[in-house]
């Protein structure tokens, strides 16, 4: 048995183009289809936007048009904030996939806040005329690194305290947006940036991290809430 | 884009790339290993001589033997060498309870290593073709037929086997069986392309004419095995794959001695790359110089920064839930399903793409060495792999660099 010389095949460069185009495809793909969620994503954002708009102004209108005859009306109809809360999340998770940089979530977080003022100023108006109490929440926080290292734990303890008490209506502001409505607002409760999270519950403004027992003791209507559901599970 | 997420898209695109190149060049060849059938010509079988080394191998070389025995090759054709290098144990009391078998010979020697040992039987043979059985490996009856018939091809200077792993018990065995799953395919895939770079200790086979020319079995940086195949390749010799030819090796039991053979592993390749430099890029030694070797080097290093990115990824959530659990305490998760929040992004669809052609490669790899396409190994690889692999890549480049040499065991 004698081996003769091997000869190596030659270098298969059509291969290593034909493998470099399918690799570039599958990657073109992922890419393309991610932005196609995307899309999605941000259209579907922007038509909850417009039908909330839409519930708050057809709500403000009504009660302008009925004044205290509507009280009734008003108050049998579905509160907004677990539209709200809905939108918030999708929001949230938008942002993460696509970055808090991004232009679309930008204008999306500005229409978002906008609604979250509106609905707070209508719920107030429908309160002071219906003789209702709801409890509400502003949290003002920020997703700058370094600049509210308390921030996710606040945003853990609050959605564990919708989740307990869905009738309490959360409204939650990126002190950075650059919306002068909301400079307005952390103006007039007193937020500042060096002491956030910032959180007003019953027209006070309490700053850095506030857990859930800070809370509860602030507000001990939710306490019960809280205890009664708690119990249930 | 940041820096780390290019670096981290550009490992993603070589490691796709070269798993959609040996999956094209299977498809490109599988014609021809379908038409390959065994006829065999029994007075047409070289001569052959399986060298077994052993150092310390009293639990496993009685078995190592009797598989040898079993192997279905015509008696006159077929001896086997036994190779005590100096163990400690009762190794060469068992060889010795073999020697009554006339096709054994049993060698006693000082400790010297695995290669002093496969050269100083390479001494006592003038068989044709001489293969390597390590002494914890078990070899399937028809695996030598297979392999001689190889040799058939006068280019054929070497053939590599099949390697399974043997009786996998726990989940780190369970790992290295789809592990092994995925190196048939690969090295079947690298033998068409003619850029094997290994010729593994259980039951390789080389022409004899050819290891006289090249030159006998050197240390290797403790790989024996890949540095001579380094050399047949420098030498243009053929090297060839039988994914038929089976062998069932046994494997480590401990994550200690797992880790402790793949540095060996690493470190060999890593030791032999240097020596063998100027292979690298080479356009004279085909794809293996172009494509293989420096993606082989290369991956050692993009393997280490893609799964520490995985494990930073997973320490950053691991530290959330943490952060959330003393928070709130513990949290029910939600039941609801929606569409919106669906992983959509390119990394993880790049990801789940690399990962289901991992999958399709291991089941090549088990169906071409006639194993059970659908087992549990598979996803256990999958999901484990990643984790410990870093491990042993970070060891052996730390070797490399600080220490320069590896124990055996």
């Amino acid at each position: 048995m004698e081996t003769i010389q091997h000869k190596r095949p030659a270098t298969p460069w059509a291969k290593y183009l034909i493998t470099f185009l399918i690799t570039g495809f599958i990657f073109v793909t992922a890419i393309v289809a991610n932005n196609y969620f995307n899309d999605k994503r941000i259209s579907q954002i922007r038509s909850l936007e417009t039908g909330i708009s839409i519930d708050i102004l057809s709500l403000e209108t009504q009660f302008d048009l009925l004044q205290e005859q509507s009280c009734k009306d008003i108050s049998g109809k579905p509160v907004l904030s677990n539209e709200l809360d809905s939108l918030g999340h999708k929001l949230a998770f938008t942002e993460a996939q696509l970055g808090a940089d991004n232009p679309q979530v930008i204008s999306l977080k500005k229409h978002y806040s906008l609604l979250e003022i509106k609905d707070m100023l209508l719920m107030k108006k429908v309160s002071e005329k219906c003789n209702l109490k709801p409890t509400t929440i502003l949290y003002f926080y920020s997703n700058k690194k370094g600049e509210c290292t308390d921030c996710k734990r606040q945003g853990y303890v609050l959605t564990e305290l919708i989740k307990q008490n869905p009738d309490v209506r959360i409204y939650s502001f990126d002190y950075n947006i650059g919306l002068p409505a909301i400079t307005t607002l952390t103006e007039m409760k007193n937020i500042k940036k060096d002491a956030l999270p910032g959180i007003v519950l019953n027209d006070k403004t309490y700053s850095g991290l506030q857990s859930m027992d800070d809370i509860l003791a602030i507000l001990p209507d939710l306490a019960t809430t809280t205890a009664t559901s708690t119990a249930k599970k | 884009m940041e820096i780390s997420q290019i670096a981290l898209f550009a490992t993603l695109f070589v490691s796709l790339y070269f798993e959609v190149f040996l999956l094209i060049t299977y498809f490109e060849h599988l014609q021809n290993d379908r038409n390959t059938l065994i006829d065999i010509d029994e007075d047409a079988l070289p001569t052959a001589t399986v060298i077994v080394p052993c150092f310390n191998e009293e639990k496993t070389v009685g078995a190592t033997l009797e598989s040898l025995l079993q192997l279905t090759y015509p008696k006159n054709k077929l001896r086997i060498i036994a190779v005590n290098d100096g163990s400690s144990d009762n190794t060469l009391s068992i060889l010795k309870t073999f020697e009554h078998h006339n096709q054994i010979t049993v060698l006693d020697k000082k400790n010297g290593g695995k290669h002093s040992a496969m050269n100083m039987a390479l001494k006592y043979s003038d068989s044709e073709i001489i293969g390597c059985l390590d002494a914890d490996s078990y070899v399937e009856h028809d695996a030598l037929l297979y392999i001689a018939k190889q040799f058939e091809d006068i280019h054929t200077s070497a053939v590599t086997p099949s390697i399974k792993i043997h009786n996998p018990q726990n989940i780190l065995q369970l790992v290295q069986k789809a592990e092994y799953g995925l190196a048939i395919f690969v090295r079947n895939v690298f033998a068409h392309m003619d850029s094997l770079f290994i010729t593994p200790g259980p039951f390789s086979f080389f022409r004899r004419s050819v290891i006289l020319e090249v030159g006998p079995w050197r240390h290797g940086h403790s790989t024996e095995d890949l540095e001579m195949c380094l050399r047949l390749q420098q030498h243009n010799k053929k090297i060839t794959n039988e994914p038929r030819a089976i062998v069932h090796t046994t494997s480590p039991k401990t994550f200690k001695a797992l880790y402790n053979q793949r540095v060996r592993w690493t470190f060999g390749f890593l030791k032999n790359a240097v020596d063998y430099r100027h292979m690298f890029f080479n356009g004279k030694y085909g794809t293996l110089g172009l494509f293989i070797l420096p993606l082989s080097l290369v991956s050692i290093f993009s393997a280490t920064f893609l799964f520490a990115t995985l494990l930073w990824n997973t320490g950053v959530k691991i530290v959330e839930e943490i952060v959330r659990f003393q928070t709130v305490g513990v949290q029910v998760p939600s039941m609801q399903f929606d569409m919106f929040y669906f992983n959509t992004t390119a990394l993880s669809s790049i990801v789940f793409a690399l990962l289901a052609l991992t999958f399709v490669l291991i089941s090549i790899g088990k169906k071409i060495s006639k194993d059970k396409i659908f087992s549990f190994d598979i996803p256990l690889y999958i999901a484990l792999y990643g984790f410990i692999t870093p491990l042993w890549l970070a060891g052996s480049l730390y070797k490399v660099v600080v220490k320069d040499k590896v124990r055996w065991r």
